[in-house]
């Protein structure tokens, strides 16, 4: 015969809190005493008072069969009502705030004109000498 | 060299200074000996002579004429205004600008030809230098230079004031004089404030200059982004700078306009408008704010608020979001104190769901997205209490939220809701959680096989490897409690195949004790090698030896020489070298020690240890290699003062074996267990007097009987140990002593049995030597050396029988059996005889 498991009879998840094992306690002492059931009320005290002795960490056990295995599974998946997503926080700045709007166009100013300048020193080949835009005559008028 | 025309002849200049008119006809062929600046491709002569000239004065040629003379010979020889200004052109093409005022030409004419020769050879200062004395209202080519000169002049610092002065004339008719007044003017190249006419200006100058049309179209996106138009021909973004693009992004709502490394340069306000926008990407955004933990913290709430921590919830106070949290860790103190909103009264709503309060709600309470949600829940929950099947009250919206399906169980009780076919077709996902579910309920209720047809109804449907993995256990759970451990690890075994968890493992480790040991003690093994934690790995190595111990050894698979199986020698191996506690360290090395002692004495066993060098390394590996060597280490480890408490029980428990050992073995005469106390008492690791006494009797009384039943004779070390120990006991109270006395006594007799043993032998081999020389000297002439040798001989048995007498004598009286007294006197008396009738013949 299979060595008796605290946590089945008690009815709670393996390595579950003392806490949760003596609420689980009462409840299953209820449900005894109304509908019976396969335990007894010496093997609810023998359970809750193994899982009040046991090892530090009971997940460190290899001597009590584990159920769930993988609580996990339990946990249904996605979002919903009871598990609703993050919610991203609410703009706090002002829209098209004219102040921040007027730094960013003045530096957009500043890259601009480097711009033409650059574009201008690039593209504009000098003269050999100054005859040939048109000679001096035409240069100079 | 020929310097210029006169009288219609050609006017010559000699190296030596002379000159000389000659006839043109009789003018020799021009010579090949140009170098340096005389290679010069002048446009005239004069030119051609001021090259020389400069080729002299800079030394590249080894010609003699005098520089100055030609160079006032090329400036009086250039008479019309054409050569005149091709001079120029010449003068400053040879880098000699100071030569132009030389040259007769108007001063503007001068300066503008200066300017240009001062920007080709990058003088910034005279180039502004020379176009500020132009006049005004004429040079329109200026603009040109200028423009060109711009960026140069502005990195120079330089003074750009007479530039306005200098395009006014031409800002009605060219653009570009008006753009250059623009970026001359201090502090004028704010395009926030550009005007109408300015942008005007700026347009008009992209029109109408040069620019390659990739740039013009740069140059016209750019103008678009400062005045807040779209522009007309997107994707000649690239080059813009980073406010330009934001501009753009935020006119276009273009995405890949802004690099993650420009995010945290853009304002708060903008960089969330162009989130909005959607024109920044999340990841861009998150990446690139890192200075400011303020902005940063902002933006992870605004883009990943699933990334925030609590703290950081906190520290922006964000409600929502809060309670949320609060909810969702059940922290309903947190919940209660957030005072009231529309979030807070949701969430406490959730919770009074969850206690089964559904009569107190009110849809009004939560959010209008889940209030439609809520009123089917109330109307299930009123199905439920008329004692309908509430799979009536079912409605999609209300199934297709997974997060509801407990809400669900709990109203309909833990196995109120049976996964019949109908709903099966209507929601398998929903039917296949509801079965495992009910499969755990069903073995809390200790209904084993409701459990095991729930599992087996959730395999049915289950495709996703941790739903099955879990059914498995639950259904091997019940097989296991109805004795069915055979069908229990099919199931586990089907399970742990693929991914699978340390809970699993330990499992198969719990069910499989009964049925099959050894395949219990497998999973345990690889629980020992995988489980996340040190102290599951060691529950596990315990729980296998104990597994191991109390079945059938030689049942399990051994591929080796040492006891351990291997089921678990392995993992055990790797598991004493892992990052153990000191006490779970010499615990496995004592398992070790004990099942795999060839295996840890084995110079590397340990090696990846950090153990590797305490005391505990060192006692069990010389443990494994032999019980000598243990107790050499433990003896320095107590001469060394305060032996640990471990190494005081493992004295005790050896102290404890080897008294069992020894005095089951006593009259063993096979056995060496002898030296092993005797190695105790050598190394001092004894407790008491009395236990070094009784160890001393029990070694030597076992190693003399061993060597006795051998024939071979003991060391005189032990013979000295033997009296030693006697004198010790000797000194001993009363009831030591008489405890110890048997001890003793055998110990005392076995030596004095090996002495008589060794003293026969020694006697019979005198005898023989006595009656060899009886032979020889009854055969020899007395005095011949034959008959000297005879009596050495004689001499020497005497003192032979001598010897082994006076050897014996301490015996008599200490040995207390007749019969080995009995040995010794008669062992004396023939000593005695011999030696008499050696005496005789000595005479």
């Amino acid at each position: 015969m299979p060595e008796r498991n605290p946590y089945l009879i008690l009815g709670v998840d393996f390595a579950v809190s003392g806490d949760v094992a003596r609420r689980a306690f009462a409840y299953a002492a209820r449900r005894l005493r109304r509908e019976g059931g396969a335990w007894e009320v010496e093997d609810l005290n023998w359970a809750l008072h193994e899982i009040e002795e046991l090892h530090a960490n009971p997940a460190d056990l290899v001597s009590v069969y584990r159920v769930p295995a993988n609580p996990s599974a339990f946990e249904p998946s996605g979002e919903g009502l009871f598990r609703a997503p993050p919610v991203a926080l609410a703009r706090r700045t002002p829209q098209l705030d004219p102040e921040s709007l007027v730094a960013v166009r003045g530096q957009a100013g500043r890259e601009l004109d480097e711009l033409l300048v650059d574009a201008f020193r690039e593209s504009l080949a000098l003269p050999e000498n100054g005859y040939e835009l048109g000679g001096a005559k035409d240069a100079g008028t | 060299m020929r310097i210029g025309e006169e009288q219609g002849q050609a006017k010559l200049l000699h190296e030596s200074g002379e000159t000389e008119l000659l006839d043109p006809a009789e003018l020799p062929s021009p010579s090949d000996w140009e170098e340096g600046s005389a290679t010069y491709d002048a446009r005239t002569p004069a030119g051609r002579l001021i090259a020389v000239a400069s080729a002299i004065g800079e030394g590249s040629t080894k010609r003699k004429w005098d520089p100055d003379t030609l160079q006032h010979a090329a400036l009086e020889s250039a008479c019309d205004l054409l050569t005149r200004r091709l001079l120029a052109v010449d003068v400053l093409a040879l880098g000699r600008p100071e030569l132009l005022p030389s040259i007769e030409l108007a001063a503007s004419e001068r300066d503008w030809l200066l300017a240009i020769a001062a920007a080709r050879a990058g003088d910034a200062l005279a180039a502004l230098s020379a176009l500020s004395r132009l006049p005004a209202d004429r040079y329109r080519p200026k603009l040109l230079l200028a423009a060109g000169q711009l960026q140069a002049w502005r990195s120079a610092s330089l003074d750009l004031t007479p530039l306005p002065v200098q395009v006014a004339p031409f800002l009605q008719s060219e653009p570009l004089a008006r753009l250059i007044v623009r970026l001359s003017a201090p502090g004028g190249d704010d395009s926030a404030a550009l005007t109408g006419d300015e942008i005007e200006v700026v347009t008009e100058a992209i029109d109408c200059s040069p620019l390659a049309a990739p740039l013009a179209a740069e140059m016209r996106a750019a103008i678009a982004a400062v005045t807040g138009r779209t522009p007309e021909r997107p994707g000649q973004e690239d080059r813009l700078g980073a406010n330009l693009r934001v501009l753009t992004a935020l006119v276009t709502g273009r995405k890949g306009l802004i690099d993650s490394s420009e995010v945290d340069l853009i304002p708060l306000p903008i960089l969330d408008d162009l989130i909005e926008s959607g024109a920044v990407t999340d990841d861009a955004v998150l990446e690139g704010s890192a200075k400011n933990p303020h902005r940063t913290r902002y933006l992870k709430a605004r883009l990943t608020p699933e990334n925030l921590r609590d703290t950081e919830v906190d520290q922006l106070d964000h409600h929502e979001e809060r309670v949320r949290r609060a909810f969702l860790y059940g922290d309903t103190k947190t919940l209660e104190s957030l005072g009231d909103s529309d979030a807070t009264r949701h969430y406490r709503t959730l919770l009074a769901i969850r206690a089964g309060k559904l009569s107190s709600v009110s849809p009004a309470d939560v959010l209008p997205e889940a209030r439609g949600l809520v009123e089917d829940l109330i109307q299930l929950a009123g199905v439920h209490s008329d004692g309908r099947p509430i799979s009536e009250a079912l409605t999609d919206r209300l199934v297709l939220d997974p997060t509801i399906w407990p809400v669900l169980t709990e109203i309909a009780g833990p196995t109120g809701l049976a996964p019949t076919p109908q709903l099966k077709d209507r929601y398998p996902a929903f039917c296949e959680w509801l079965a495992l579910h009910q499969a755990r309920e069903h073995l809390f209720l200790g209904n084993w096989e409701r459990a095991i047809a729930a599992a087996d109804f959730c395999l049915s449907l289950a495709e996703a490897e941790t739903v099955r993995d879990e059914a498995l256990n639950l259904k091997a759970c019940g097989l296991h409690y109805l004795g069915q451990d055979g069908r229990a690890i099919g199931a586990l075994e089907e399970a742990i195949q693929g991914v699978h968890s340390e809970a699993l493992l330990a499992n198969i480790g719990i069910v499989a004790v009964g049925l099959d040991p050894e395949v219990a003690g497998r999973h345990l093994g690889m629980l020992m090698d995988e489980a996340p934690t040190l102290a599951l790995r060691m529950a596990a190595a315990d729980r296998a030896l104990t597994i191991w111990r109390n079945t059938d050894e030689g049942s399990w698979r051994n591929s080796d020489n040492s006891p351990l199986p291997d089921a678990f020698q392995g993992p055990l191996r790797r598991l004493v070298v892992a990052q153990l506690p000191l006490e779970d360290f010499r615990h496995l090395a004592y398992v070790l020690a004990m099942y795999d002692g060839a295996w840890l004495a084995s110079a590397h066993s340990l090696t990846d240890s950090p153990h590797r060098d305490t005391l505990e390394a060192r006692f069990y590996r010389a443990r494994a290699a032999d019980l000598p060597q243990m107790i050499k280490v433990m003896g320095e480890a107590m001469a060394a003062g305060s032996a640990p408490r471990w190494l005081l029980d493992e004295r005790d428990s050896l102290r404890s074996s080897a008294i069992d050992i020894l005095f089951d073995s006593l009259d063993e005469p096979d056995s060496t267990f002898g030296t092993v106390a005797l190695a105790m008492v050598q190394h001092q690791v004894l407790e008491s007097q009395e236990d070094t006494l009784l160890f001393t009797g029990l070694g030597v009384a076992g190693v003399t009987y061993h060597l006795s039943a051998h024939g071979e004779e003991v060391a005189d070390s032990l013979v000295q140990q033997t009296h030693r120990m006697r004198e010790g006991w000797q000194r001993l109270d009363g009831e030591a002593r008489t405890r110890l006395e048997p001890v003793v006594e055998l110990a005392t007799r076995r030596v004095a049995i090996n002495r008589v043993q060794a003293g026969e032998r020694e006697l019979d081999r005198a005898i023989d030597i006595f009656n060899t020389s009886l032979d020889l000297g009854g055969r020899a002439e007395p005095g011949s050396p034959a008959y000297s040798e005879a009596l050495g001989r004689f001499r020497s048995v005497a003192s032979i029988c001598r010897s082994i007498r006076d050897e014996m004598l301490p015996w008599v009286t200490i040995v207390d059996r007749e019969d080995v007294r009995g040995g010794l006197d008669k062992l004396i008396e023939a000593t005695r005889d011999l030696e008499h009738r050696c005496l005789e013949i000595l005479g």
